[in-house]
């Protein structure tokens, strides 16, 4: 393979700075020799400059010297950083070593091959799974390590319409073809249509025997201020409601006493009726989620199949106390069956958090924020991992989020998003972060233990999820507008 | 407080120019500057463009200093026309009062190895171009006498003579003789024309050296140069260099010329790593023992 380019300026065993023949864009891997062998690296900037058009300071002069410029090859610079991603050699056998010396300036750069690629990104063994292509080299599958997104946790941060909900839905159908079991939590029913095979759709139900008073106020919509209403269901909600086989009835029994009692004063009387029509209004609007027979909300999610959880229906709170509850539920499950007790779940969980900054807030604490930092630290040992999605990864808890093994970024143009991913991983640089915004839909830098190294990948387009993307609104009316005409006949038209 | 000095005397002086540009015989000078002045509209010709120059850096040591010069004859493309002059060498400063500082010996070495480079290229190229003046370079050259070396500055002069396709290019130049006015002609020149054109050549002789000067404007809105021919031209060889040199002038100055300058200079970090490969750079040189510290 030819020259490409040669090693200038300072070199680093973790950063080189080459100048090149030609263009060679970001995303690329290059490679170089070093005395500790040879060396990969990714190509992080890529510089190209006019020596002379630099210093020109009006159009006209800008005019002249393009024209001078392009008789003079060496008027123009291609100025490109990389960073080392390993020791060819050790990526090759699946490990990521670093070298310990740069290469020596002067050094030859070239093109990694094709076929080298394609032994270091496409691995066909079971845990591995091919999930796109290099961006840069389309000719290279790039395959993705499944085991570690089921015990080291993945997070996906990409700006709107960058493709996360895509991503997601491919590892859903790669989790689905491995016979894995995974739950996506739905907060804007974008998965409601989604087609791969073992998918279930699962309405979110909860036992209200098994919510203490204020998470109950919070299912009923009672408002956080309504400090009276909160504290009067605190009062009747005793242990004999939440025990009684009638737990409604009971409830509202114990209310309607209040209400009637001439012993209570007038404004506790008034806040018992009020109440007990907030609960008949919570039961009409959102009966549903209520199940007072249910032993367990896991009973409705099943072991190896996509369970897609929708809570689009639900306010922030309620969706963070039914997520908070159902995790709970899994964490302690899947401890069981470490532990050989009885459990619902014998093998590993994947649940996946869409529009994770909504329940894992960075400046406060949500109701299932405690439960995910919990299984963000120990899900590991018992074989629960969490996908984090969002589009504003500087509003997610950065403690749950510096737990996430892997990631998958793209599009991120906010500078305070950019500085976080550069925190919370290390392997996406200022150089490479700057190329974020640049990235088109389903374009990403997939980094960290899923992926041998990390790359810029054009992830597959997934057809059988349908949502997420925006709406053909002139499509839709154009089409109602048509149904509408249909109906009418051509003596009603001409009657018109 | 002697910032205050400064601006007085800084304004004084722009009084003292707006006083002249308003005076009857800056006029005059303006007027002859357009008189001598001939519009040209060019015609684009393709010709094999060499253009020349040179650098030289150096570092004083206690007793000695070393210099580096480096010589080229390129094309706008960065080609090499001819193999480049390299030198590297020690040398014992000229006795006080010579008036030969190293700036001027190196100088004047530069100069030569220009001279040899563009009569070599003349052979090769149609035009070639050198970053200066033959005139004044003799004229300052003649201190040489002194060290006894104007003789050998002089030979490498003398096969530059009737080479009617060497051009010496000006950008500063500070001849007067064609306007007669208080500054260089070309001041008048550019106060007096914006469009291409040029003067007619006039002929001059120094040094046993017949040389023909005018000035040229390559590009519209920018400033005249001052060029010089080592041999007796004529308007229509003028006008076939503006043909041959408009097209690829940036702000009016032939970019093969600026392609030279850039290809032979010696910055500072290089001469300091000539120094380092000399085995010298653990010596102190003559600005540092000037710091404390």
């Amino acid at each position: 393979m030819a020259e490409i380019g040669i090693v200038v300026g300072e070199a680093r065993p973790e950063r080189i700075q080459f100048l090149a023949k030609d263009v060679v864009r970001v995303g690329e891997f290059v490679r170089a020799d070093t005395v500790d062998g040879k060396v990969l690296y990714l190509v992080e900037s890529s510089k190209l400059e006019s020596k002379l058009l630099s210093k020109v300071g009006d159009y006209i002069t800008a005019v002249e010297a393009r024209e001078a410029s392009k008789v003079n090859p060496r008027d123009t610079v291609r100025y490109c950083t990389a960073r080392a991603v390993g020791l060819v050699e050790e990526i090759l056998n699946g490990r990521r070593v670093y070298p310990t010396l740069p290469p020596d300036p002067g050094t030859s750069v070239f093109l990694a091959e094709d076929e080298l690629l394609k032994r270091i990104f496409y691995n066909n063994s079971k845990e591995w799974v091919a999930i796109g292509k290099l961006l840069r080299r389309e000719n290279v599958t790039v395959s993705v390590n499944l085991n570690k997104v089921a015990s080291r946790h993945l997070a996906i941060l990409a700006a709107t319409g960058k493709g996360k909900s895509n991503l997601l839905a491919l590892i859903a159908k790669r989790i689905a073809e491995k016979n894995g079991t995974m739950i996506i939590l739905d907060y804007h029913a974008e998965y409601y249509d989604l087609k791969i095979k073992k998918v279930k759709f699962v309405p979110p139900r909860i036992n209200p025997r098994y919510l203490d008073s204020e998470e109950l106020a919070d299912m009923l919509d009672i408002r956080s201020d309504a400090t009276k209403q909160r504290d009067l269901l605190r009062r009747v909600y005793s242990k004999d409601v939440a025990k009684s086989p009638d737990f409604w009835g009971t409830l509202k029994g114990k209310l309607e006493g209040c209400a009637n009692n001439e012993d209570e004063d007038f404004q506790t009387r008034a806040t018992a009726s009020r109440l007990l029509e907030i609960i008949d209004r919570g039961l009409a609007i959102k009966g549903k989620i209520f199940d007072t027979e249910a032993e367990s909300p896991l009973n409705l999610i099943e072991p190896n199949k996509i369970n897609v959880l929708d809570l689009s229906e639900l306010t922030e709170t309620q969706a963070q106390i039914i997520v908070a509850h159902y995790l709970t539920e899994i964490l302690n499950d899947r401890k069981n069956a470490i532990f050989k007790k009885n459990s619902r779940f014998k093998s590993p969980v994947v649940i996946a958090v869409e529009e994770a900054h909504t329940f894992i807030p960075q400046d406060r604490s949500s109701r299932c924020s405690d439960v995910l930092a919990r299984i963000a630290r120990e899900g590991r040992k018992f074989g629960v991992s969490l996908i984090l999605v969002s589009q504003r990864p500087c509003k997610l808890n950065a403690d749950v989020v510096s737990q996430m093994g892997s990631f998958a970024i793209s599009g991120i143009t906010h500078p305070r998003d950019q500085s976080f991913v550069m925190e919370v991983t290390d392997e996406v640089s200022t150089e490479l972060g700057a190329t974020l915004p640049s990235l088109n839909t389903g374009e990403m830098i997939l980094a960290g233990q899923w992926v041998t190294v990390p790359a810029l990948v054009k992830v597959y387009h997934v057809e059988e999820k349908h949502m997420g993307r925006d709406l053909d609104a002139v499509e839709l009316w154009a089409e109602e507008a048509s149904v509408g005409r249909k109906n009418i006949s051509t003596e009603e038209l001409i009657r018109l | 407080m002697t910032l205050k000095q400064f601006f007085e005397r800084a304004k004084l002086l722009k009084q003292k120019l707006q006083e002249e540009e308003s005076s009857e015989r800056y006029k005059e000078w303006v007027d002859r500057a357009k008189d001598v002045w001939r519009h040209y509209r060019p015609k684009e010709v393709k010709k094999k463009i060499a253009a020349i120059d040179s650098g030289w850096n150096y570092r004083t040591y206690c007793g000695f200093y070393l210099y580096a010069i480096r010589a080229m004859a390129v094309t706008p493309s960065s080609e090499i026309v001819i193999e480049p002059v390299v030198e590297v060498d020690i040398l014992p400063m000229e006795a006080e009062g010579s008036g030969v500082n190293p700036e001027l010996y190196m100088k004047s070495i530069a100069e030569c190895y220009e001279h040899d480079l563009a009569s070599r290229a003349s052979n090769l190229s149609d035009v070639v171009l050198v970053d200066g003046s033959i005139l004044a370079r003799l004229n300052e050259k003649r201190i040489l006498n002194r060290v006894k070396l104007f003789k050998e500055y002089a030979v490498y002069v003398r096969p530059l003579r009737n080479s009617k396709n060497i051009l010496f290019i000006s950008k500063y130049s500070q001849d007067r003789s064609l306007v007669g006015g208080a500054l260089g002609d070309v001041y008048y020149i550019n106060k007096a024309t914006r469009g291409i054109g040029y003067t007619e050549p006039i002929t001059t002789e120094k040094d046993g050296l017949v040389v023909s000067v005018f000035y040229m404007r390559l590009s519209e809105n920018s400033d005249a140069i001052h060029v010089e021919v080592p041999a007796i031209i004529d308007s229509e060889y003028v006008k076939s260099v503006i043909d041959a040199l408009y097209s690829t002038a940036v702000k009016g100055y032939p970019y093969a010329l600026m392609v030279a300058h850039e290809m032979a200079s010696v910055p500072n970090d290089l001469i300091d790593m000539i120094s380092e490969v000399v085995g010298l750079s653990v010596l102190p040189t003559a600005r540092e023992v000037l710091e404390v510290g």
